[in-house]
Protein backbone atom coordinates (compact mmCIF):
# COMPACT_ATOMS: atom_id res chain seq x y z
CA UNK A 1 0.00 0.00 0.00
CA UNK A 2 2.85 2.32 1.03
CA UNK A 3 4.78 1.35 -2.09
CA UNK A 4 1.80 2.31 -4.23
CA UNK A 5 1.61 5.72 -2.58
CA UNK A 6 5.31 6.28 -3.22
CA UNK A 7 4.97 5.45 -6.90
CA UNK A 8 1.97 7.78 -7.09
CA UNK A 9 3.97 10.62 -5.45
CA UNK A 10 6.90 10.04 -7.81
CA UNK A 11 4.60 10.05 -10.81
CA UNK A 12 2.95 13.26 -9.57
CA UNK A 13 6.34 14.93 -9.14
CA UNK A 14 7.45 13.84 -12.59
CA UNK A 15 4.20 15.07 -14.13
CA UNK A 16 4.41 18.42 -12.35
CA UNK A 17 8.01 18.93 -13.51
CA UNK A 18 7.07 18.04 -17.08
CA UNK A 19 4.14 20.45 -17.04
CA UNK A 20 6.40 23.17 -15.65
CA UNK A 21 9.05 22.64 -18.33
CA UNK A 22 6.49 22.53 -21.13
CA UNK A 23 4.81 25.68 -19.85
CA UNK A 24 8.18 27.46 -19.83
CA UNK A 25 8.62 26.59 -23.47
CA UNK A 26 4.98 27.10 -24.38
CA UNK A 27 5.56 30.05 -26.71
CA UNK A 28 7.31 27.69 -29.06
CA UNK A 29 4.22 25.58 -29.44
CA UNK A 30 1.61 28.32 -29.53
CA UNK A 31 0.61 29.56 -32.94
CA UNK A 32 -1.65 32.59 -33.37
CA UNK A 33 -4.96 31.56 -34.79
CA UNK A 34 -6.51 34.03 -37.21
CA UNK A 35 -10.27 34.37 -37.04
CA UNK A 36 -11.98 33.13 -40.16
CA UNK A 37 -13.24 36.54 -41.22
CA UNK A 38 -10.20 38.57 -40.04
CA UNK A 39 -8.33 40.47 -42.76
CA UNK A 40 -5.40 42.86 -42.56
CA UNK A 41 -5.81 44.69 -45.82
CA UNK A 42 -5.00 48.38 -46.13
CA UNK A 43 -5.40 50.78 -49.00
CA UNK A 44 -2.66 53.30 -49.77
CA UNK A 45 -3.19 56.13 -52.24
CA UNK A 46 -2.16 59.75 -52.87
CA UNK A 47 -4.20 62.38 -51.10
CA UNK A 48 -6.83 63.99 -53.27
CA UNK A 49 -6.14 67.30 -51.52
CA UNK A 50 -3.27 67.95 -53.95
CA UNK A 51 -2.59 67.09 -57.59
CA UNK A 52 -2.62 63.40 -58.43
CA UNK A 53 -0.24 62.50 -61.23
CA UNK A 54 -1.16 59.57 -63.46
CA UNK A 55 2.02 58.55 -65.24
CA UNK A 56 1.46 56.91 -68.59
CA UNK A 57 3.99 58.41 -71.01
CA UNK A 58 6.96 56.34 -72.16
CA UNK A 59 9.62 56.81 -74.79
CA UNK A 60 8.75 54.83 -77.92
CA UNK A 61 10.09 51.29 -77.66
CA UNK A 62 10.32 51.22 -73.86
CA UNK A 63 8.38 48.48 -72.07
CA UNK A 64 9.04 49.05 -68.38
CA UNK A 65 6.17 49.02 -65.90
CA UNK A 66 5.12 52.27 -64.26
CA UNK A 67 4.17 51.70 -60.60
CA UNK A 68 0.55 52.17 -59.65
CA UNK A 69 -0.70 55.09 -57.58
CA UNK A 70 -3.18 53.03 -55.57
CA UNK A 71 -2.54 49.88 -53.61
CA UNK A 72 -4.65 47.37 -51.66
CA UNK A 73 -2.27 45.28 -49.61
CA UNK A 74 -2.66 42.46 -47.13
CA UNK A 75 -0.03 43.37 -44.55
CA UNK A 76 -0.27 40.07 -42.63
CA UNK A 77 3.07 38.39 -42.02
CA UNK A 78 5.08 41.57 -42.43
CA UNK A 79 7.91 42.52 -40.11
CA UNK A 80 10.24 45.45 -39.67
CA UNK A 81 12.96 43.65 -41.57
CA UNK A 82 10.57 42.21 -44.13
CA UNK A 83 7.90 44.85 -44.76
CA UNK A 84 5.47 44.99 -47.66
CA UNK A 85 6.86 47.44 -50.25
CA UNK A 86 5.19 49.89 -52.57
CA UNK A 87 6.48 52.61 -54.90
CA UNK A 88 4.78 56.01 -55.08
CA UNK A 89 5.58 58.97 -57.34
CA UNK A 90 7.71 61.36 -55.30
CA UNK A 91 5.62 64.42 -56.03
CA UNK A 92 2.72 62.79 -54.17
CA UNK A 93 3.92 64.24 -50.89
CA UNK A 94 0.82 63.23 -48.94
CA UNK A 95 -0.47 59.67 -48.91
CA UNK A 96 -3.57 58.22 -47.26
CA UNK A 97 -3.67 54.84 -45.50
CA UNK A 98 -7.00 53.28 -44.71
CA UNK A 99 -7.98 49.84 -43.37
CA UNK A 100 -10.19 47.72 -45.59
CA UNK A 101 -13.86 47.61 -44.54
CA UNK A 102 -13.52 43.83 -43.97
CA UNK A 103 -10.85 44.41 -41.32
CA UNK A 104 -12.21 43.72 -37.87
CA UNK A 105 -9.62 46.06 -36.35
CA UNK A 106 -8.99 49.74 -37.00
CA UNK A 107 -5.71 51.64 -37.12
CA UNK A 108 -4.60 52.73 -33.67
CA UNK A 109 -1.23 54.25 -34.49
CA UNK A 110 1.30 54.73 -37.29
CA UNK A 111 4.99 55.40 -36.72
CA UNK A 112 7.74 56.22 -39.21
CA UNK A 113 10.75 54.10 -38.27
CA UNK A 114 14.43 55.03 -38.40
CA UNK A 115 13.87 58.67 -39.36
CA UNK A 116 13.77 61.84 -37.30
CA UNK A 117 10.54 62.84 -35.61
CA UNK A 118 9.62 65.59 -38.07
CA UNK A 119 10.43 63.60 -41.20
CA UNK A 120 6.84 62.55 -41.86
CA UNK A 121 3.79 64.29 -40.42
CA UNK A 122 1.30 61.56 -39.50
CA UNK A 123 -2.29 62.63 -38.87
CA UNK A 124 -5.28 60.56 -37.79
CA UNK A 125 -8.38 61.57 -39.74
CA UNK A 126 -12.01 61.28 -38.69
CA UNK A 127 -12.83 58.51 -41.18
CA UNK A 128 -10.30 56.11 -39.56
CA UNK A 129 -7.76 56.87 -42.26
CA UNK A 130 -4.29 58.32 -41.63
CA UNK A 131 -2.41 60.82 -43.77
CA UNK A 132 1.36 60.66 -44.15
CA UNK A 133 3.01 63.86 -45.31
CA UNK A 134 6.67 63.58 -46.30
CA UNK A 135 8.39 66.80 -45.31
CA UNK A 136 11.49 66.43 -47.45
CA UNK A 137 12.47 64.87 -50.77
CA UNK A 138 15.27 63.22 -48.78
CA UNK A 139 12.88 60.62 -47.39
CA UNK A 140 12.59 58.33 -50.38
CA UNK A 141 12.33 55.04 -48.50
CA UNK A 142 10.62 54.92 -45.14
CA UNK A 143 9.30 51.93 -43.19
CA UNK A 144 6.05 52.54 -41.30
CA UNK A 145 4.82 50.53 -38.33
CA UNK A 146 1.03 50.29 -38.27
CA UNK A 147 -0.58 49.17 -35.01
CA UNK A 148 -4.21 48.13 -35.15
CA UNK A 149 -6.82 48.17 -32.38
CA UNK A 150 -5.95 44.52 -31.55
CA UNK A 151 -2.36 45.68 -30.89
CA UNK A 152 -1.16 43.81 -33.94
CA UNK A 153 1.71 45.42 -35.82
CA UNK A 154 2.15 45.60 -39.56
CA UNK A 155 5.02 47.02 -41.59
CA UNK A 156 4.93 48.92 -44.85
CA UNK A 157 7.89 50.37 -46.74
CA UNK A 158 7.09 53.28 -49.01
CA UNK A 159 9.62 53.86 -51.78
CA UNK A 160 9.28 57.23 -53.49
CA UNK A 161 10.49 57.30 -57.08
CA UNK A 162 11.00 59.70 -59.93
CA UNK A 163 13.11 57.37 -62.09
CA UNK A 164 12.21 53.98 -63.49
CA UNK A 165 15.20 52.12 -64.85
CA UNK A 166 15.39 50.17 -68.07
CA UNK A 167 18.19 48.73 -70.22
CA UNK A 168 18.93 48.11 -73.88
CA UNK A 169 20.27 44.62 -73.02
CA UNK A 170 18.73 41.44 -71.63
CA UNK A 171 21.87 40.03 -70.08
CA UNK A 172 24.99 42.08 -69.39
CA UNK A 173 27.16 39.19 -70.64
CA UNK A 174 25.41 38.98 -74.02
CA UNK A 175 27.62 40.00 -76.99
CA UNK A 176 24.93 42.34 -78.35
CA UNK A 177 24.27 45.18 -78.24
CA UNK A 178 27.87 46.27 -78.29
CA UNK A 179 27.17 49.45 -76.35
CA UNK A 180 25.07 48.55 -73.33
CA UNK A 181 23.11 51.24 -71.56
CA UNK A 182 21.07 51.72 -68.41
CA UNK A 183 18.33 54.32 -68.78
CA UNK A 184 16.88 56.40 -65.98
CA UNK A 185 13.38 57.24 -67.27
CA UNK A 186 12.78 60.26 -65.11
CA UNK A 187 9.40 61.82 -64.41
CA UNK A 188 9.35 65.36 -63.07
CA UNK A 189 6.60 67.89 -62.73
CA UNK A 190 6.44 70.84 -65.09
CA UNK A 191 7.87 73.36 -62.68
CA UNK A 192 11.22 71.59 -62.42
CA UNK A 193 12.39 73.27 -65.63
CA UNK A 194 11.24 76.83 -65.55
CA UNK A 195 10.79 78.49 -68.94
CA UNK A 196 13.14 76.17 -70.76
CA UNK A 197 12.77 73.32 -73.18
CA UNK A 198 16.19 72.07 -72.17
CA UNK A 199 16.46 69.56 -69.35
CA UNK A 200 18.52 71.34 -66.77
CA UNK A 201 18.36 68.84 -63.98
CA UNK A 202 21.61 66.92 -63.52
CA UNK A 203 22.20 63.27 -62.91
CA UNK A 204 25.42 62.27 -61.18
CA UNK A 205 26.17 58.58 -61.30
CA UNK A 206 28.56 56.57 -59.16
CA UNK A 207 29.75 53.57 -61.14
CA UNK A 208 30.96 50.79 -58.84
CA UNK A 209 33.05 48.06 -60.45
CA UNK A 210 33.26 44.43 -59.40
CA UNK A 211 36.79 44.93 -58.02
CA UNK A 212 35.46 47.56 -55.58
CA UNK A 213 36.83 50.60 -57.42
CA UNK A 214 34.47 53.37 -58.49
CA UNK A 215 34.18 56.53 -60.52
CA UNK A 216 31.72 59.37 -60.84
CA UNK A 217 30.27 60.56 -64.12
CA UNK A 218 27.37 62.58 -65.40
CA UNK A 219 24.61 60.62 -67.10
CA UNK A 220 23.95 61.58 -70.72
CA UNK A 221 20.71 63.23 -71.64
CA UNK A 222 19.01 61.20 -74.34
CA UNK A 223 18.20 63.42 -77.29
CA UNK A 224 15.83 63.46 -80.22
CA UNK A 225 17.09 65.39 -83.28
CA UNK A 226 19.77 67.01 -81.16
CA UNK A 227 17.36 68.25 -78.50
CA UNK A 228 17.10 66.78 -75.03
CA UNK A 229 14.23 64.34 -74.92
CA UNK A 230 11.24 65.66 -73.02
CA UNK A 231 7.81 64.11 -73.38
CA UNK A 232 5.08 66.28 -71.89
CA UNK A 233 1.74 65.28 -70.49
CA UNK A 234 -0.25 68.49 -70.42
CA UNK A 235 -3.22 66.94 -68.66
CA UNK A 236 -1.19 65.65 -65.76
CA UNK A 237 1.41 68.41 -65.54
CA UNK A 238 4.46 66.18 -65.66
CA UNK A 239 7.13 65.44 -68.21
CA UNK A 240 9.42 62.55 -68.92
CA UNK A 241 13.11 62.86 -69.72
CA UNK A 242 15.67 60.12 -70.11
CA UNK A 243 19.26 59.82 -68.95
CA UNK A 244 21.63 57.04 -69.90
CA UNK A 245 24.86 55.51 -68.64
CA UNK A 246 27.06 53.09 -70.55
CA UNK A 247 27.90 49.90 -68.66
CA UNK A 248 29.76 46.65 -69.24
CA UNK A 249 30.15 43.35 -67.43
CA UNK A 250 32.79 44.83 -65.12
CA UNK A 251 30.26 47.20 -63.59
CA UNK A 252 28.49 45.86 -60.52
CA UNK A 253 26.08 48.66 -59.65
CA UNK A 254 25.15 52.27 -60.30
CA UNK A 255 24.02 54.96 -57.85
CA UNK A 256 21.88 57.75 -59.30
CA UNK A 257 21.57 61.22 -57.77
CA UNK A 258 19.33 63.71 -59.54
CA UNK A 259 19.71 67.35 -58.62
CA UNK A 260 18.27 70.64 -59.66
CA UNK A 261 20.62 73.29 -61.10
CA UNK A 262 22.97 75.17 -58.81
CA UNK A 263 22.60 78.90 -58.64
CA UNK A 264 25.86 80.39 -57.33
CA UNK A 265 25.84 80.15 -53.54
CA UNK A 266 22.33 78.74 -53.47
CA UNK A 267 21.05 75.46 -54.73
CA UNK A 268 17.67 74.13 -55.64
CA UNK A 269 18.55 70.88 -53.97
CA UNK A 270 18.18 67.30 -54.94
CA UNK A 271 15.12 65.57 -56.30
CA UNK A 272 16.07 62.00 -55.58
CA UNK A 273 18.82 59.90 -54.11
CA UNK A 274 19.08 59.86 -50.33
CA UNK A 275 22.29 58.42 -48.97
CA UNK A 276 24.57 57.47 -51.83
CA UNK A 277 21.71 57.51 -54.34
CA UNK A 278 19.17 55.18 -55.92
CA UNK A 279 20.99 51.89 -56.49
CA UNK A 280 20.64 49.88 -59.67
CA UNK A 281 22.17 46.42 -59.82
CA UNK A 282 23.53 45.65 -63.30
CA UNK A 283 23.19 41.84 -63.15
CA UNK A 284 19.85 41.53 -61.33
CA UNK A 285 18.36 44.82 -62.65
CA UNK A 286 17.02 45.47 -59.17
CA UNK A 287 16.39 49.03 -57.97
CA UNK A 288 16.97 49.90 -54.31
CA UNK A 289 15.79 53.27 -53.04
CA UNK B 1 -8.41 101.32 -66.50
CA UNK B 2 -5.25 100.58 -68.44
CA UNK B 3 -3.16 101.03 -65.31
CA UNK B 4 -5.35 98.55 -63.47
CA UNK B 5 -4.92 96.00 -66.24
CA UNK B 6 -1.15 96.47 -66.25
CA UNK B 7 -1.00 96.14 -62.48
CA UNK B 8 -3.16 93.02 -62.60
CA UNK B 9 -0.95 91.51 -65.28
CA UNK B 10 2.18 92.37 -63.32
CA UNK B 11 0.74 90.81 -60.18
CA UNK B 12 -0.13 87.68 -62.15
CA UNK B 13 3.38 87.46 -63.61
CA UNK B 14 4.93 87.87 -60.13
CA UNK B 15 2.62 85.24 -58.67
CA UNK B 16 3.36 82.78 -61.46
CA UNK B 17 7.11 83.36 -61.18
CA UNK B 18 7.04 82.91 -57.43
CA UNK B 19 5.02 79.72 -57.64
CA UNK B 20 7.29 78.28 -60.31
CA UNK B 21 10.53 79.00 -58.47
CA UNK B 22 9.15 77.79 -55.17
CA UNK B 23 11.07 74.89 -53.69
CA UNK B 24 9.59 72.43 -51.24
CA UNK B 25 11.35 73.59 -48.12
CA UNK B 26 14.58 75.46 -47.96
CA UNK B 27 16.76 76.41 -45.09
CA UNK B 28 20.28 77.53 -44.47
CA UNK B 29 23.37 75.65 -43.49
CA UNK B 30 25.05 77.77 -40.83
CA UNK B 31 28.48 76.16 -40.43
CA UNK B 32 30.41 73.28 -41.83
CA UNK B 33 33.86 71.89 -41.06
CA UNK B 34 35.81 69.05 -42.59
CA UNK B 35 38.91 67.43 -41.12
CA UNK B 36 41.04 64.40 -41.64
CA UNK B 37 43.99 62.80 -39.92
CA UNK B 38 44.79 60.49 -42.81
CA UNK B 39 44.15 60.60 -46.53
CA UNK B 40 40.86 58.78 -46.87
CA UNK B 41 38.59 59.30 -43.85
CA UNK B 42 36.97 62.71 -44.00
CA UNK B 43 35.05 63.84 -40.93
CA UNK B 44 32.37 66.39 -41.84
CA UNK B 45 30.15 68.17 -39.36
CA UNK B 46 28.07 71.30 -39.21
CA UNK B 47 25.02 73.12 -38.02
CA UNK B 48 21.87 74.17 -39.84
CA UNK B 49 18.60 76.02 -39.46
CA UNK B 50 15.94 73.88 -37.75
CA UNK B 51 14.03 73.77 -41.05
CA UNK B 52 16.65 71.62 -42.78
CA UNK B 53 15.95 67.90 -42.92
CA UNK B 54 19.01 66.70 -44.84
CA UNK B 55 22.21 67.94 -46.43
CA UNK B 56 24.09 66.95 -49.54
CA UNK B 57 27.81 66.53 -48.94
CA UNK B 58 30.16 66.62 -51.91
CA UNK B 59 33.90 66.03 -51.64
CA UNK B 60 36.10 67.30 -54.46
CA UNK B 61 39.81 67.25 -54.98
CA UNK B 62 41.09 70.30 -56.79
CA UNK B 63 44.35 71.68 -58.09
CA UNK B 64 45.48 74.16 -55.43
CA UNK B 65 46.25 77.06 -57.81
CA UNK B 66 42.96 76.51 -59.62
CA UNK B 67 41.08 76.55 -56.32
CA UNK B 68 42.67 79.85 -55.29
CA UNK B 69 41.93 81.29 -58.70
CA UNK B 70 38.28 80.28 -58.79
CA UNK B 71 37.69 81.49 -55.24
CA UNK B 72 39.23 84.91 -55.76
CA UNK B 73 36.44 87.44 -56.34
CA UNK B 74 38.79 89.72 -58.35
CA UNK B 75 39.57 87.07 -60.95
CA UNK B 76 37.58 87.29 -64.15
CA UNK B 77 36.03 84.42 -66.08
CA UNK B 78 38.54 85.11 -68.88
CA UNK B 79 41.50 84.60 -66.54
CA UNK B 80 40.00 81.29 -65.36
CA UNK B 81 39.57 80.17 -68.97
CA UNK B 82 43.15 81.19 -69.75
CA UNK B 83 44.38 79.11 -66.82
CA UNK B 84 42.40 76.08 -68.00
CA UNK B 85 43.76 76.45 -71.54
CA UNK B 86 47.33 76.85 -70.32
CA UNK B 87 47.07 73.64 -68.24
CA UNK B 88 45.59 71.16 -70.71
CA UNK B 89 46.99 68.09 -68.97
CA UNK B 90 46.04 69.10 -65.46
CA UNK B 91 43.16 67.40 -63.70
CA UNK B 92 41.57 70.57 -62.35
CA UNK B 93 39.03 68.93 -60.10
CA UNK B 94 37.57 65.49 -59.44
CA UNK B 95 34.42 64.49 -57.62
CA UNK B 96 35.56 62.09 -54.91
CA UNK B 97 32.27 61.44 -53.15
CA UNK B 98 28.74 62.75 -52.98
CA UNK B 99 25.98 61.64 -50.67
CA UNK B 100 23.24 63.02 -48.47
CA UNK B 101 22.64 62.56 -44.77
CA UNK B 102 19.83 63.37 -42.38
CA UNK B 103 20.14 66.39 -40.08
CA UNK B 104 19.28 65.80 -36.42
CA UNK B 105 18.47 68.73 -34.13
CA UNK B 106 20.13 71.17 -36.49
CA UNK B 107 23.43 69.31 -36.66
CA UNK B 108 25.05 66.84 -39.00
CA UNK B 109 28.11 64.73 -38.39
CA UNK B 110 29.57 61.93 -40.48
CA UNK B 111 32.81 60.33 -41.57
CA UNK B 112 33.22 59.42 -45.21
CA UNK B 113 35.81 56.87 -46.24
CA UNK B 114 37.14 57.76 -49.69
CA UNK B 115 38.68 54.33 -50.08
CA UNK B 116 42.26 53.45 -50.92
CA UNK B 117 44.46 54.65 -53.80
CA UNK B 118 43.05 58.13 -54.10
CA UNK B 119 46.49 59.73 -54.45
CA UNK B 120 45.56 62.77 -52.43
CA UNK B 121 48.21 64.62 -50.51
CA UNK B 122 46.10 66.67 -48.15
CA UNK B 123 48.85 66.93 -45.60
CA UNK B 124 51.14 68.82 -47.96
CA UNK B 125 48.40 70.56 -49.94
CA UNK B 126 49.69 69.36 -53.29
CA UNK B 127 46.09 68.88 -54.23
CA UNK B 128 43.24 70.25 -52.23
CA UNK B 129 40.24 68.45 -50.84
CA UNK B 130 37.23 70.60 -50.32
CA UNK B 131 33.72 69.87 -49.18
CA UNK B 132 30.48 71.51 -50.07
CA UNK B 133 27.35 71.10 -48.02
CA UNK B 134 23.97 72.13 -49.38
CA UNK B 135 20.37 71.81 -48.27
CA UNK B 136 18.70 68.74 -49.80
CA UNK B 137 15.50 70.67 -50.46
CA UNK B 138 16.99 73.77 -51.98
CA UNK B 139 18.68 76.15 -49.58
CA UNK B 140 22.15 77.60 -49.41
CA UNK B 141 25.50 75.99 -50.08
CA UNK B 142 28.66 76.26 -47.98
CA UNK B 143 32.16 75.27 -48.94
CA UNK B 144 35.10 74.42 -46.75
CA UNK B 145 38.56 73.01 -47.20
CA UNK B 146 39.40 69.70 -45.55
CA UNK B 147 41.90 70.46 -42.81
CA UNK B 148 44.60 68.00 -42.02
CA UNK B 149 44.94 67.21 -38.32
CA UNK B 150 48.00 65.36 -37.15
CA UNK B 151 46.76 62.87 -34.60
CA UNK B 152 50.09 61.10 -34.31
CA UNK B 153 51.35 61.23 -30.70
CA UNK B 154 54.09 63.84 -30.37
CA UNK B 155 56.64 61.44 -28.92
CA UNK B 156 56.45 59.35 -32.08
CA UNK B 157 57.04 62.22 -34.49
CA UNK B 158 60.66 62.60 -35.50
CA UNK B 159 62.23 66.01 -35.74
CA UNK B 160 62.62 65.72 -39.49
CA UNK B 161 58.90 64.94 -39.89
CA UNK B 162 58.03 67.92 -37.72
CA UNK B 163 60.14 70.30 -39.77
CA UNK B 164 58.67 68.93 -43.01
CA UNK B 165 55.15 69.54 -41.75
CA UNK B 166 55.97 73.03 -40.57
CA UNK B 167 57.53 73.90 -43.90
CA UNK B 168 54.52 72.48 -45.74
CA UNK B 169 52.07 74.42 -43.60
CA UNK B 170 53.89 77.72 -43.84
CA UNK B 171 54.77 77.58 -47.50
CA UNK B 172 51.75 75.97 -49.11
CA UNK B 173 48.79 76.86 -46.98
CA UNK B 174 46.74 79.56 -48.71
CA UNK B 175 45.85 82.26 -46.25
CA UNK B 176 43.10 84.04 -48.10
CA UNK B 177 40.76 81.21 -49.04
CA UNK B 178 41.10 78.56 -46.38
CA UNK B 179 38.72 79.01 -43.51
CA UNK B 180 40.19 79.96 -40.17
CA UNK B 181 42.08 77.10 -38.61
CA UNK B 182 43.17 78.39 -35.24
CA UNK B 183 44.25 76.09 -32.49
CA UNK B 184 41.00 76.09 -30.54
CA UNK B 185 39.01 75.07 -33.63
CA UNK B 186 41.40 72.26 -34.31
CA UNK B 187 41.17 71.06 -30.71
CA UNK B 188 37.36 71.21 -30.84
CA UNK B 189 37.38 69.24 -34.04
CA UNK B 190 39.67 66.61 -32.61
CA UNK B 191 37.39 66.36 -29.59
CA UNK B 192 34.26 66.06 -31.70
CA UNK B 193 35.94 63.37 -33.80
CA UNK B 194 36.87 61.49 -30.67
CA UNK B 195 33.37 61.90 -29.31
CA UNK B 196 32.00 60.45 -32.53
CA UNK B 197 34.45 57.57 -32.27
CA UNK B 198 33.45 56.98 -28.68
CA UNK B 199 29.79 57.12 -29.64
CA UNK B 200 30.52 54.56 -32.35
CA UNK B 201 32.25 52.34 -29.81
CA UNK B 202 29.34 52.75 -27.43
CA UNK B 203 26.95 51.63 -30.16
CA UNK B 204 29.09 48.59 -30.77
CA UNK B 205 29.15 47.81 -27.08
CA UNK B 206 25.36 48.13 -26.93
CA UNK B 207 25.01 45.82 -29.89
CA UNK B 208 27.33 43.34 -28.27
CA UNK B 209 25.35 43.50 -25.07
CA UNK B 210 22.15 42.89 -27.03
CA UNK B 211 23.71 40.00 -28.86
CA UNK B 212 25.06 38.58 -25.63
CA UNK B 213 21.63 38.84 -24.08
CA UNK B 214 20.15 36.88 -26.92
CA UNK B 215 22.84 34.27 -26.61
CA UNK B 216 22.49 34.09 -22.85
CA UNK B 217 18.76 33.52 -23.02
CA UNK B 218 19.25 30.79 -25.59
CA UNK B 219 22.03 29.04 -23.71
CA UNK B 220 20.31 29.36 -20.30
CA UNK B 221 17.39 27.14 -21.30
CA UNK B 222 19.25 23.75 -20.92
CA UNK B 223 20.61 25.03 -17.62
CA UNK B 224 17.08 25.71 -16.33
CA UNK B 225 15.95 22.26 -17.45
CA UNK B 226 18.93 20.62 -15.73
CA UNK B 227 18.21 22.60 -12.58
CA UNK B 228 14.56 21.53 -12.64
CA UNK B 229 15.59 17.92 -13.15
CA UNK B 230 17.99 18.08 -10.19
CA UNK B 231 15.28 19.76 -8.11
CA UNK B 232 12.70 17.11 -8.96
CA UNK B 233 15.18 14.27 -8.23
CA UNK B 234 16.02 15.91 -4.89
CA UNK B 235 12.31 16.21 -4.17
CA UNK B 236 11.74 12.55 -4.95
CA UNK B 237 14.65 11.54 -2.72
CA UNK B 238 13.40 13.76 0.07
CA UNK B 239 9.95 12.23 -0.16
CA UNK B 240 11.49 8.78 -0.07
CA UNK B 241 13.58 9.79 2.97
CA UNK B 242 10.49 11.16 4.70
CA UNK B 243 8.67 7.93 3.93
CA UNK B 244 11.53 5.98 5.51
CA UNK B 245 11.35 8.23 8.56
CA UNK B 246 7.64 7.74 8.70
Amino acid sequence: MKNGKLIFKRLACFLLTTIFIVSLNSTKYTKPIKADNETHTFSISPSSASRIYVLTKKKAGESYTIPNNNYNLDLSNTSKTSPAEIAEFKYHETLVIKPDTNNTAQINDIKALDVNEGAVTITAENDNSYTLKFNSFFYDNVVFEITDSNAKKFYLKINRFISIFSTNYDNINDPTPEVKKVYANTYVKYTEEVGSEVIRIKTVVKKVYKDGSYEYCNANQETVDGTALAIYDDNNHYKLCQFSVEVDSNVKELYFLISRPQWSDRTRGMITGSGMGVKYNIATKKTTY
Amino acid sequence: MKKRKILLLLALVILLTLSKYKTIKAGNILTTTATTSDERNIHISGTTDPSIYAVILGIYSMDLEFFILTHNPNVTEEEIQQYIQSHPNLQLYTLMDIRSIEVTNGTFDTTIDLGPNQNIDIKNYKSLLYVYASDYDGGNKLETIVQYINNTPTNQVTESEKSTEETANTTNEPTTTIEGSNESEVITEIESTRKADLAGDADNIDNNIDNNNVNTSDSSRPFIYSLLLVMSITLIFNLRKNKDLL
